[in-house]
């Protein structure tokens, strides 16, 4: 008998042997948290929750001011290479700084990725009660971008944030689902060394996280 | 025949002593308590209304779970399976081991990397990988301090949590042959750099589970570092190896099983990252594993479920604040269990599935004072399921028990007895008392004969004897009632 029919068939015999205990027994519906509250509530949560575990968060009205943004923190970090995933509004924002930067493209190798200093990413939905972006690198094929760069800038539309892990998961349900989705609270962190924290181990270091209001594209870009 | 790797719990009571005279050890483990659970208070105060109705539905979920494992099981398998994903199954840690093995032949892999995963602790798999000639390397910086110290996690979390600063540093500088700053967060970084070249050139990566799913046959994994997204992304092929009880029947339920973990572990909201999988790189994406494999592991657990008490223990979700709440486990650490699974858990999941003749003294490890029951997210009736494995060993134990409990039973049975006769006779009970307390009395102001008398001289090496003050509870209450009178 192979090893499936082995445990199957101990399992079955092994709760038969303990008799009618089973039928007491039922599922317990799950009470389904919910954030009450307007638009500005779930902002005002999401800001505090991703700022707790170290990460920024920038309110921004449009792409340009997100382009903008993006300018000060490759500045600030002294960036040489970025590597953009394909997500549109990424693109966008990115076109607008594009000449001054080197962008890899996900379609070259892993090792160009690997060597950028910051990746660009989208996101699929974000999470307000715990502060936590919902990535699914078959969306914008950002798998690499979005963890091997010391740097990860994710650019999130305000009409992408849920408020509970709860309402995310159900998204998820009626979606079909993605090979993998990441869900991300903060930055790298590990505290195996004396339990002292430290930001920045395997992952990203720094997140930085583009909110922006309206993310239509300006036929005249400024 | 179910195992866990590298058993040496029959050895608990000398290696608990050696631990307890290990001073830079317990300052550790005290440090290390302490910081755990202030921060799961603070986590948890956030949202006390609702923690013990959390608990109860946690608990129920994995009730019915386990009472209904088979049909669940075969849908997980069903599902994973129409997801892309290789599913296997494993009765214990030899065929688990093979399984994996063969699949990184198959692969013609010759670098494996890992991130944190007490099940391929339980089953000794980097020894079986090693074996067959495979590059394994641990990525979770933990473990991989543990890995290059040649020893066991003593934390099923926390897995260097039995080391200082200094011994990592000194450890890391003897490994890498070379000068390192003395701050945790350079050698961090160290390990960082070091460990990416390691990922880049691994051609399997294999990982534990936190949770199977059975209704969309997917697997969600958790951890802080990003080393289990590296281990996920880069390597050409998946392997997942997850015990049999890790299943919920539902998605949604992932929601209250992760408000829930992270508080209870590392007193954190929720993990950094949590990963589910849903199978291999699907066309047109180019990233991820081309292979996603799947390895049930059995490895003893259905033993438990035949019993409703003792099957409580495949509830577990592997918090570690049973760890970290441990009044024993302050005090001697992990690996003093002798089982990559220590602590209260340990002490009930070890014997019920390596055996009881292999840690028989592990239920005894235990002063049950109940702190593991009251923390434990799930709910796992620890201090009674000790009990249950003590009277097991007590009662029916001819020829399960190691020497030590052999000792033990034979030394304490008569003493049992005699303290049943003395309970019965109120003249020998104040008789009994009288007796003590002189006794005490002599013990706390010498050392002279409690030195020379087991089990006195035992308790004693190290501990201080009480004094006993103001004569008997029986004395004293009679005072009392009549200086009210």
């Amino acid at each position: 008998m192979s090893d499936r029919e082995n445990i199957l068939n101990a399992v079955r015999k092994a709760l038969e042997s303990t008799g009618d205990a089973k039928s007491a027994c039922t599922l317990p519906e799950l009470s389904r948290p919910r954030l009450e509250g307007t638009q500005e509530t779930l902002i005002g949560r999401f800001i505090e929750e991703v700022e707790a575990v170290s990460g920024r968060v920038h309110r921004l009205a449009n792409i340009d001011s997100a382009a903008r943004q993006l300018e000060t923190l490759i500045r600030a970090g002294k960036t040489e290479s970025l590597a953009v995933s394909r997500d549109p509004i990424a693109r966008a924002i990115s076109s607008r700084v594009l000449g001054r930067h080197v962008v890899v493209d996900p379609e070259d190798n892993q090792d160009a990725i690997a060597e950028a200093d910051m990746g660009l990413t989208g996101v699929r939905l974000a999470i307000a009660e715990h502060g936590t972006l919902m990535l699914a690198p078959e969306d914008d094929h950002g798998r690499l971008a979005a963890l091997l760069p010391p740097h990860h800038v994710a650019v999130l539309a305000v009409s992408q944030l849920v408020g509970t892990l709860a309402e995310a998961i159900e998204h998820l349900a009626s979606d079909s689902q993605p090979a993998t989705i990441t869900f991300v609270s903060g930055p790298s962190r590990t505290a195996d060394i004396e339990q002292t924290l430290v930001i920045g181990i395997h992952g990203p270091a720094l997140l930085d996280i583009l909110l922006i209001e309206d993310t239509q594209e300006e036929d005249h870009p400024s | 025949m179910s195992t866990i790797h590298d058993i040496r719990s029959s050895h608990f009571k000398s290696d608990a002593r050696e631990a307890i005279a290990n001073v830079e050890l317990r300052g550790a483990l005290a440090r290390a308590q302490e910081k755990s659970n202030s921060k799961r208070d603070r986590a948890i105060q956030r949202i006390a209304d609702d923690w013990e109705s959390m608990r109860d539905q946690a608990s129920a979920i994995k009730t019915w779970t386990l009472e209904n494992l088979g049909e669940q099981l075969e849908l997980f398998e069903r599902n994973a399976v129409k997801n892309g994903i290789q599913v296997h199954w494993a009765e214990d840690a030899e065929n688990a081991c093979r399984l994996v093995n063969e699949i990184c032949a198959d692969a013609e892999a010759r670098s494996v990397i890992k991130s944190k995963s007490m099940v391929t602790e339980e089953i000794g798999l980097n020894h079986t990988l090693e074996a067959a000639g495979l590059e394994v390397v641990e990525s979770d910086l933990g473990e991989w301090i543990v890995q290059i110290a040649g020893e066991t996690p003593s934390h099923i979390v926390a897995p260097a949590i039995h080391h200082t600063r200094e011994s990592i540093h000194r450890l890391f500088e003897e490994t890498l042959g070379r000068k390192i700053p003395t701050d945790a967060e350079s050698m961090t970084m160290v390990a960082r750099e070091v460990l990416r070249q390691a990922f880049l050139r691994a051609d399997v990566g294999i990982t534990g589970v936190n949770y199977l799913v059975a209704e969309t046959g997917s697997f969600l994994v958790l951890e802080n570092e990003g080393n289990q997204r590296l281990t996920t992304s880069l390597p050409r092929v998946h392997i997942a190896v997850s015990g049999i009880e890790k299943i919920v029947p539902r998605l949604a339920d992932l929601d209250l099983f992760l408000r829930m973990i992270g508080r209870s572990g590392t007193g954190q909201v929720v993990t950094t990252y949590q990963n589910l999988f849903c199978g291999p790189r699907r066309s047109p994406d180019e990233d991820g594993p081309r292979d996603m494999h799947m390895v049930l592991v059995d490895n003893g657990r259905t033993k438990l479920l035949a019993s409703e008490k003792r099957r409580q223990t495949l509830q577990c979700i592997r918090c570690g604040a049973c760890l970290n709440i441990c009044p024993v486990y302050r005090q001697i650490g992990g690996h003093a269990y002798g089982s990559v699974y220590p602590g209260p858990i340990g002490s009930i999941f070890t014997p019920q599935v390596a055996g009881l003749h292999k840690a028989s003294q592990l239920p005894f490890a235990s002063s049950l004072c109940g702190a593991c029951k009251d923390v434990c997210p799930v709910k796992i009736d620890i201090p009674g399921i000790l009990l249950d494995l003590r009277e097991e060993i007590a009662e029916h134990g001819e020829g399960q028990r190691d020497q030590e409990t052999e000792l033990k039973m034979k030394r304490e049975s008569p003493a049992f007895r005699r303290w049943s006769s003395l309970m019965q006779s109120p003249r020998k009970y104040r008789m009994s008392g009288a007796l003590v307390r002189t006794m005490a009395l002599i013990a706390s102001h010498t050392s002279l004969f409690d030195r020379f008398i087991p089990p006195l001289s035992a308790w004693r090496s190290t501990r201080s004897v009480p004094r006993p003050e103001g004569g008997s509870f029986r004395a004293r209450w009679r005072r009392r009632t009549e200086a009210n009178r």
